[in-house]
């Protein structure tokens, strides 16, 4: 199985099927250089945004009660997974469009799929590594599992005795 | 088995000392409290007696929770409880209420007694005779001394029943029975009753004599005080202690346990004289609840003599403690206290230190920052922002929202704040004394409890540097707090919390401070 046939799987066969337009082997090669190039995005975008939170998280200070409520804001580098997306989804597209200039399709809505896909494989994989221990600093430990985490404290306010 | 009496007012502060180093986890397993006060009423009393009620009730609640590596609040304190007396510091006087020296010898019956009264007139003027001793022999140290000099006759009478039995009890064990009694040489019923009193203890056992080892803090002039320095329109009575006469009646008091000794008479095992050379000025109050006077380093040196003892009653002989003679270069010749002026042998001045930064780091971080956290309801919400909080209260269903968690906190909060951090706000007042630093006590208006500058955590030794401050130290507490392995984090409640923030405060003090 290639690195396309896992990265792109929907993308397997050519949307143009007249082969004089946009053959197969050309179609393979198309797909095999992008789904290169979508590696290198989402690698380099999560490791910038690992790298930004994790400064960012550091450097945050706890000087007061109130300041263990904030809302965790180097979490927000998160949705830096977007450039890696429109980098690639442009990339998509000026390439559809010098490799396969005879063709009719339109490569519009397949550039935003591809550039939705990288967006959220950088984002979850991003996501992913800030909870491992160690990039997350200790007192911050389950800001990340916020949605799963969100939960724990409601038996704790009902548990309340007058 | 340990003993401690506080004889006079001075003593009561020591008292509250030793309540302050047992809570910091200094003291012994346990010490059995009685204070001897004519002045029933005293304000140091008072603050005292609830100190030592708070400390007990404190050590409740935590000791079956805190983390088994811990001593602090490990010193139970036997207050010679019975069923025919009231709870709590039981506060001993040898007089009724009212009674006078006259009545106490029988003075106007002398005559008829076929005893002239001027024995009585050869050692005591008429208004030593009148003066009301209802608050304490006000430096009269002849009136007091001739009272306590009949406490043998309350053999048969509580608490000192209660004690002979126990002392009784502790000779017929291998370790005896160590009794300790502190007052002043220089003021009235401290003076008065330090002998009285030994050579009573010493009648006590039948056998086993030499298992009862009895030591002293001789406190020797610390402060004075001037008469205007009261309240308005209360000025001294005729019969008001003087401090001019603080020195002569030390010189007086030194001469007299030279003699004893010179005559070989068995008095104190151990004796610790403990005093300084530049006393602090006092408010001048001349008994009763306006007798407050503020903590002194003078007094942690006694409850560390005392302590000293405990540990290790087999030092006899006498014993020098106060600041040492050297000069510090921005007080000029002002003699300067630091933690090397801390005489503690048995554990080392610098394990002392140690535990008094920890716990006072503790008690910084629970007054300033973790009540305050308690009490914010975001907590119950929200407790995935607060790691330590989930992992080891929430989870395990142990929630700070539960009334009996939040009274135990609200219990340890006072004692720190009321107590323990307005104590050594006092001892750290004077200037020459260099401890912990001053600046960082942040005392409420009307200085009843006091919390600690959060931005000084990095700076609580010694004099204060200005660059160091930064809330920085908080976070950084917070993070040690992180790291404390969970089998030392107590069981639960308000016990594991103390111990959660003992340990980070130790592993803050290896980072910070480099202990």
């Amino acid at each position: 199985m290639s690195l396309a046939e896992i990265l792109l799987f929907w993308l397997t066969e050519q949307p143009d099927p007249d082969g004089s337009r946009m053959s197969y082997s050309a179609w393979k090669a198309f797909i095999d250089s992008m789904s290169g190039w979508l590696l290198a995005a989402v690698l380099l975008g999560t490791a910038t945004i690992v790298m930004a939170y994790a400064i960012h998280a550091r450097s945050r200070r706890i000087h007061a009660p109130q300041d263990l409520f904030a809302s965790f804001v180097p979490l927000n580098w998160l949705f830096l997974s977007v450039i890696p997306a429109i980098v690639l989804g442009y990339r998509y597209y000026s390439l559809f469009e010098t490799t396969f200039p005879l063709t009719a399709f339109r490569p519009t809505l397949t550039a935003l799929e591809v550039a939705a896909w990288t967006c959220l494989l950088t984002f979850v994989l991003s996501h992913l590594i800030v909870m491992l221990p160690g990039i997350t600093p200790s007192r911050y430990r389950y800001r990340p599992l916020w949605f799963v985490m969100r939960h724990a404290g409601r038996p704790a306010a009902r548990a309340q005795e007058s | 088995m340990n003993t401690l009496i506080c004889a006079g007012g001075s003593s009561l502060r020591v008292l509250k000392a030793i309540v302050n180093l047992c809570a910091i986890g200094l003291g012994p397993k346990e010490i059995r409290v009685l204070v001897v006060d004519p002045d029933g009423s005293s304000g140091n009393g008072a603050e005292v007696r609830q100190a030592m009620e708070l400390y007990m009730r404190c050590r409740e609640r935590l000791k079956d929770s805190l983390a088994a590596d811990l001593s602090a609040f490990g010193t139970a304190f036997d207050l010679l409880e019975s069923n025919d007396t009231k709870q709590g510091l039981k506060v001993w006087s040898v007089l009724d209420a009212k009674e006078k020296l006259a009545d106490v010898i029988n003075y106007d019956n002398l005559s008829a007694s076929k005893t002239s009264p001027d024995v009585a007139r050869l050692f005591f003027t008429e208004d030593e005779l009148r003066m009301d001793l209802d608050k304490g022999f006000m430096g009269h140290t002849s009136v007091g001394a001739a009272v306590m000099s009949l406490v043998s006759l309350q053999v048969d009478r509580q608490p000192w029943r209660q004690l002979a039995e126990k002392i009784r009890q502790d000779v017929t064990q291998q370790n005896g029975s160590n009794v300790f009694i502190a007052g002043s040489v220089f003021g009235g019923t401290g003076a008065s009753a330090l002998h009285p009193l030994c050579r009573f203890l010493r009648t006590i056992p039948d056998a086993n004599r030499e298992r009862l080892r009895i030591g002293a803090a001789a406190l020797v002039p610390y402060f004075s005080f001037n008469d205007s320095s009261g309240p308005r329109g209360a000025g001294p009575s005729k019969m008001a202690a003087q401090s001019q006469w603080f020195s002569l009646r030390t010189k007086a008091a030194v001469q007299f346990y030279e003699h004893l000794e010179q005559n070989g008479e068995v008095t104190f095992d151990s004796m610790f004289w403990i005093g300084d050379k530049s006393p602090i000025d006092v408010r001048y109050a001349e008994g009763g609840p306006g007798q407050q006077n503020p903590a002194h380093f003078v007094d942690l040196l006694a409850a560390l003599a005392c302590l000293e003892f405990f540990a290790d009653p087999s030092a006899q002989g006498n014993h020098y403690g106060g600041p040492r003679q050297r000069e510090h270069p921005e007080l000029h010749d002002v003699n300067v206290v630091d933690w090397a002026d801390i005489p503690y042998r048995r554990m080392g001045a610098v394990q002392v230190r140690r535990q008094c930064l920890s716990f006072m780091l503790a008690a910084a971080m629970h007054v300033g920052f973790i009540d305050p956290l308690i009490h914010d309801p975001r907590l119950a919400a929200m407790p995935f922002c607060v790691p330590w909080y989930l992992q080891r209260f929430a989870r395990k269903g142990d929630h700070f929202s539960r009334k009996v968690n939040r009274d135990d906190v609200e219990l340890l909060s006072t004692f720190l704040s009321y107590h323990h951090l307005h104590w050594w706000s006092q001892i750290n007042e004077p200037d020459n004394v260099l401890l912990f630093n001053r600046t960082t006590f942040d005392a409420s208006p009307d200085g009843g409890n006091v919390a600690v500058r959060l931005d000084r955590l990095r700076n609580l030794v010694g004099p204060d540097r200005p660059g160091e401050r930064t809330l920085d130290g908080v976070d950084e507490f917070l993070t040690e707090m992180e790291h404390v392995p969970s089998r030392k984090s107590g069981k639960s409640g308000a016990g594991a919390l103390l111990s959660l923030l003992l340990h980070a405060a130790d592993g803050y003090v290896d980072s910070v401070y480099h202990m």
